[in-house]
Parts: C-alpha cells; structure tokens; sequence
C-alpha cells in the first residue's frame, strides 16, 4: 500500500487540500472568511480601508479603496504562490469585462461566436426573439427522436452562455427537460436559440454604478401556473437589483 | 366555479412559494452585501404580482383557501414582521421576472430585456466615450 503524501491534481481531495492551502494563506495575511460565502475573502485596516477577494478554484478577483493595500497584498502573492498578474479586469472565466465610471458590462462575444461556428449556425437565419410566444412543448408528442448527444452539447453550451444572458434562462431551462429523449419540436427550439443568439451576439448585463446608494434592494418574483402542459409542473423566477 | 375556485388557491400556492424561495435567497444577499460593509440594506422590497400573496403575508387569516399553505408561509408571514422583508404589488408591465418565466411576445420581450439591464456592447460604448476613463476597479490574478 503506498500512501500520498500530497494531493495530487485530479483527484477529488485535491480541491479540499487546495482550498484549505490558499484558506490558510488568507488568514494567516489578516483576511476574514464571509460566514456567508465561503468564497468571499475580507480584509480591514485602519481607516475604513478594506480589500475583497473573490475566488474560483485557481482564479481570484480583488478590489479595494486603497492602492497600497492592494500592491502589498500582490506582492505577498507572488512570494507565496507562481501567480501571473493580468492587470485591469478584461477577461475572466470566458466572459468578457468592460469596466467604466459609468458600470461594469460583462458578455460572452467571443463564447457565442464559437458556440454558433461549432453546431454550424452559419447558414441559419437570425431571429429576433428565442421561443414563439404560447409555445408548449410536450414530452411525448409522437414525433421522431433526434441525436440526443447534439441536444444535450448545445444546451450545455447555451446554459453557460445564460450567465450574463438572463434572457435565454427561461428557454435553456425549459428545453433542459427534454434531455432525455429530445425530439424534433425540442430540437427546432434549440435551434431557435441559437439563431436568436446569432442576431444577438453582442448582448451582456451591464451593471451601472448606482446614483443613489441608500436604495434597497429589489426582488421581483413571478411564477408561471402549471405551464407545463403534461404534469403541471410550476415555473417561478425572480431577478435582483 | 369549483374549477375556477381551485385554480385560484393553488395559483396563490404556487406564488407564494416563489415569493418564499425569493425571499429566502434575498436574505442571503443582503448578509452578504452587509457584510462587504455597505450598510443601505436593510429591507428588501419585494415585487410580485399577485395581491392575495400580499395580503397573507400582512395578514395570515387562515381560512378554507389557504388552509394547506404551510410552514413555508409563516416563515416569510414572519420575515415580513421582522421588516426582513417587504411584499410590494407592481403592475404586469412592469414585472421583469415575467421574462424567467413565460414564453413572451417579442414587444414584452424586447422591453423587459432592457429593463433586466442586457445591453449591447455598441450601446455601453457609447456611454463610455461620454464620460472620462474610471480608474482600476477590479484586477485578476490567476495561478499558473
């Protein structure tokens, strides 16, 4: 029998031992852990000064109010760990950064343009909306199967197109159901999608740097009864702001 | 008319989960908001557009329609009386959560979209040009 003596990359302990490593750094440098997110790094010095570490798995952001706060926290990095320091916010997990006094823009350009390229989109009409409105797609209908590996490849790739595209959520989430046995109505809505996508390439969430501070914070929630037309399932959302 | 009357309580059902799960999850954001230090957040405002879920959740009279709403309810009944929380009736118009629910006419489509805040990339272009360059906000760093 031969006993590990580190993690090794790969194997499911490795990301433990790796968040427990870089969990310990974090302490030891005076960051505080957010009880409420264990990703979520804070650190306070004097005067209100304070540094934000956001973290996923060997990526990190970090924003703080003070210039030097944030220069020592780099080079303690980089003694610590072989870290490569990509400046300003431009790129991060594929998904494009534009930062301005006026808000943050985050898109996937560049993802959709490979997603549309990859199932061969080229020829395809673009459209201006991604379902029909009163479209109820069924389970069973009778109709022929479709190739269950290319329906669950494009709605795997348009799920993670949905995280700065709020507005294909409900379609992606709608079609997911069908995974099992895609037919040829499900596979004709995802490639509706995929054309609404290729008119709208250039769409992102754009967060604008708030006028007013002092506003709470707004939920909106609504719920759609029983859309589902074969087991009555219920549909609800809601958005923050 | 019993058809109608069941579709009513269940259709209440049915929000006030969602208002409960929403509520849930907007706790969650404002801990985490207030513990990255900006103390704004006290009470979160709710929108929903359904009025009986509003009225419950002021006032949980317990009657033969809402009798099976359970522990869920109370729950968010007491987030309400706490001022966790705040249930605020808006209009279809402007219901932007519509969007995450239903498949929408292109007109509703393309104005909740906006409102959501999904822009294009032309558009925040513009406004950049306008106003001066912001200084660094945010900086990655990955391992190599």
């Amino acid at each position: 029998m031969l006993k590990l003596k580190k993690a090794l990359y790969s194997l499911k302990q490795a990301l433990k031992a790796w968040y427990s490593r870089i969990k310990g750094f974090f302490i030891k440098g005076g960051f505080e852990k957010c009880s409420y997110e264990h990703t979520l790094f804070l650190k306070h010095a004097d005067r209100g000064k304070c540094l934000i570490i956001n973290l996923y798995v060997d990526d990190l952001i970090y924003t703080g109010n003070d210039v030097e706060l944030c220069e020592k926290f780099k080079e303690s990095m980089k003694l610590e760990f072989d870290m490569s320091d990509l400046r300003k916010m431009k790129y991060f997990l594929g998904v494009e950064v534009q930062q301005s006094c006026e808000g943050i823009h985050l898109c996937q350009m560049k993802y959709a343009g490979e997603i549309l390229e990859r199932f061969g989109m080229g020829g395809y009409n673009p459209v201006k909306n991604p379902i029909v409105s009163g479209t109820k797609l069924i389970k069973d209908g009778g109709e022929d199967s479709e190739n269950s590996t290319l329906f669950k490849q494009i709605i795997g790739s348009l799920m993670y197109l949905s995280v700065t595209r709020p507005d294909i959520a409900f379609v992606v989430c709608m079609l997911s159901k069908f995974m099992t046995d895609p037919k040829t109505s499900h596979m004709a809505a995802a490639k509706r999608v995929l054309r609404y996508v290729k008119r709208t390439t250039n769409l992102g969430v754009f967060y604008r740097s708030a006028e007013n501070s002092e506003d709470d914070l707004k939920v909106y929630t609504d719920s759609d009864y029983a859309g589902d037309v074969k087991d009555k399932r219920n549909t609800f959302g809601y958005v923050f702001f | 008319m019993e058809l109608k009357n069941a579709t009513s309580v269940d259709s209440l059902h049915n929000r006030s989960v969602a208002a409960v799960a929403c509520a849930c999850h907007s706790i969650w954001m404002k801990r985490v908001i207030n513990s990255l230090g900006f103390s704004f957040c006290k009470c979160v405002k709710i929108f929903c557009d359904n009025s009986s879920t509003i009225k419950l959740s002021k006032n949980p009279i317990l009657h033969g329609r809402t009798k099976h709403i359970d522990v869920k309810f109370y729950f968010l009944c007491d987030l309400v009386k706490e001022g966790a929380v705040e249930l605020i009736h808006c209009g279809t118009r402007e219901q932007v959560a519509d969007i995450l629910t239903k498949p929408l006419k292109l007109e509703s489509f393309t104005r909740l979209r906006d409102l959501l805040g999904v822009q294009s990339i032309k558009t925040i272009n513009r406004l950049v040009s306008k106003c001066s360059l912001g200084e660094d906000i945010l900086e990655t760093s990955c391992f190599r």
